[in-house]
């Protein structure tokens, strides 16, 4: 998993998905980075 | 060596209904397994032992091919082990000194390996590829320390916890007993805290906003604690600066010794021993959240707010850290009576 956290690309392919699993597919649960906030939501928020 | 245990419900014989666990029926399945921890501070010195066996120079970057190959390999090949301590026998596992003497030991070998490379890098031996790879294994052996130090920091042992500060010294990262145990053990999973890490954000914008942020927290903490005795925060009853004083004193005595061609080597294995541990925290709660009850503020920890793994290896080098949702409903409880929570979101195998 360290190897995964140095390749965000890879972190964010394998961990995204199961975080918003983990939220039911309601992304607005999630602790959102701030300056992320908007793409975030653009990628994830539609399948709420 | 201890060989790590397999996978298995090692627990004998299921009990007859109502008969209680006693300690004699229940064997520990990781009990040998702890000692295994104590090859991370031996780094340094396998490092030098492969060198001088095989001729082979690369073997200097041993210790973060160890860290970041070898064992994510034995994690896979060796599995999970989702097994539990009974409940009857967890106050009788943290009892038991042993398990103790596992974190213990870690320190005198830790200190023993940083000496050694010191004399390594002041011996002229070495090509400064050669030093930069002994700096990254060293570096790997202080960011694990910090996990040690983690272990013995929470405890409400004064021994415990001075070992915790002085396993702290080689990274200069003692502020870190404070922030965790006081602020991130408070804030977790809110995007107050600067160790939780936040969805879509990178491990590489979560290391300056958690080291810059720890630091801040860990500063904020203690000049209230002290101006409540009516102090300043500038003194070395500040818990941060007494804690900085050990490594000013470690790497003065060390440059004394060696000269001062070991002064930046010190400084960057120290870097890199905390940017280590910032990699794992960044794991533990990437973008979960609290979220906020009827009264605005923000509902008690739970299990899910911790990412969890029952890898074997990492478990055990890692002293059982990745059962984190436990060890954050029970911050003293020790190492080896942490638990397998099933309603935690688990890491990938």
């Amino acid at each position: 998993m360290i190897v995964l956290a140095a390749i965000p690309p890879l972190w964010r392919r394998v961990m995204d998905p199961r975080l918003l699993a983990h939220y039911g597919g309601d992304v607005a649960r999630a602790n959102i980075a701030p300056r992320h906030r908007a793409r975030v939501l653009a990628r994830h928020g539609a399948r709420a | 060596m201890a060989s790590v245990s397999a996978p298995s419900a090692n627990e004998g014989p299921a009990p007859a209904p109502g008969e209680p666990l006693t300690p004699a029926r229940w064997r520990d399945p990781k009990r040998h397994s702890w000692l295994l921890g104590l090859i991370i501070p031996t780094l340094p010195f396998l490092t030098w032992g492969l060198v001088q066996a095989t001729g082979l120079e690369i073997f200097w970057f041993y210790g973060p091919f160890f860290v970041f190959v070898l064992f994510p390999l034995l994690d896979i090949l060796v599995g999970m082990d989702p097994s539990n301590p009974p409940d009857s026998v967890i106050k009788w596992l943290e009892q038991d000194r042993y398990y103790r003497w596992c974190t213990y030991l870690f320190l005198p070998l830790q200190y023993a390996s940083l000496v050694f490379a010191c004399w390594l890098w002041s011996s002229g031996r070495l090509s400064t590829v050669d030093d930069i790879g002994l700096a990254l294994t060293v570096g790997m052996v202080s960011g694990i320390a910090i996990n040690t130090a983690h272990e013995l920091g929470h405890k409400r042992e004064r021994l415990e916890r001075w070992l915790s500060r002085v396993a702290l010294a080689q990274s200069g990262y003692g502020h870190f007993f404070i922030e965790h145990n006081r602020g991130h053990h408070v804030r977790v999973a809110t995007p107050e805290d600067p160790a939780s890490a936040r969805l879509g954000e990178s491990f590489y914008a979560f290391l300056p906003r958690t080291v810059a942020g720890s630091l801040r927290s860990a500063w904020g903490l203690e000049r209230v604690r002290l101006a409540r005795m009516g102090r300043s925060p500038w003194t070395l009853r500040n818990d941060i600066l007494g804690a900085w004083a050990m490594t000013v004193v470690l790497f003065a005595a060390l440059v004394l010794a060696f000269g001062p061609v070991v002064l930046p080597y010190l400084l960057a294995q120290a870097v890199i021993g905390f940017s280590l541990l910032e990699v794992v925290n960044y794991l533990e709660h990437y973008g979960l959240l609290r979220q906020h009850r009827e009264d605005g503020r923000y509902e008690r920890t739970r299990p899910e707010h911790s990412w969890n793994s029952n890898n074997v290896v990492s478990n055990v080098v890692l002293y059982h850290l990745q059962r984190h949702s436990d060890h954050h409903a029970n911050p003293v409880r020790r190492y080896q009576a942490l638990r397998h929570v099933d309603e935690a979101p688990q890491l990938p195998g």
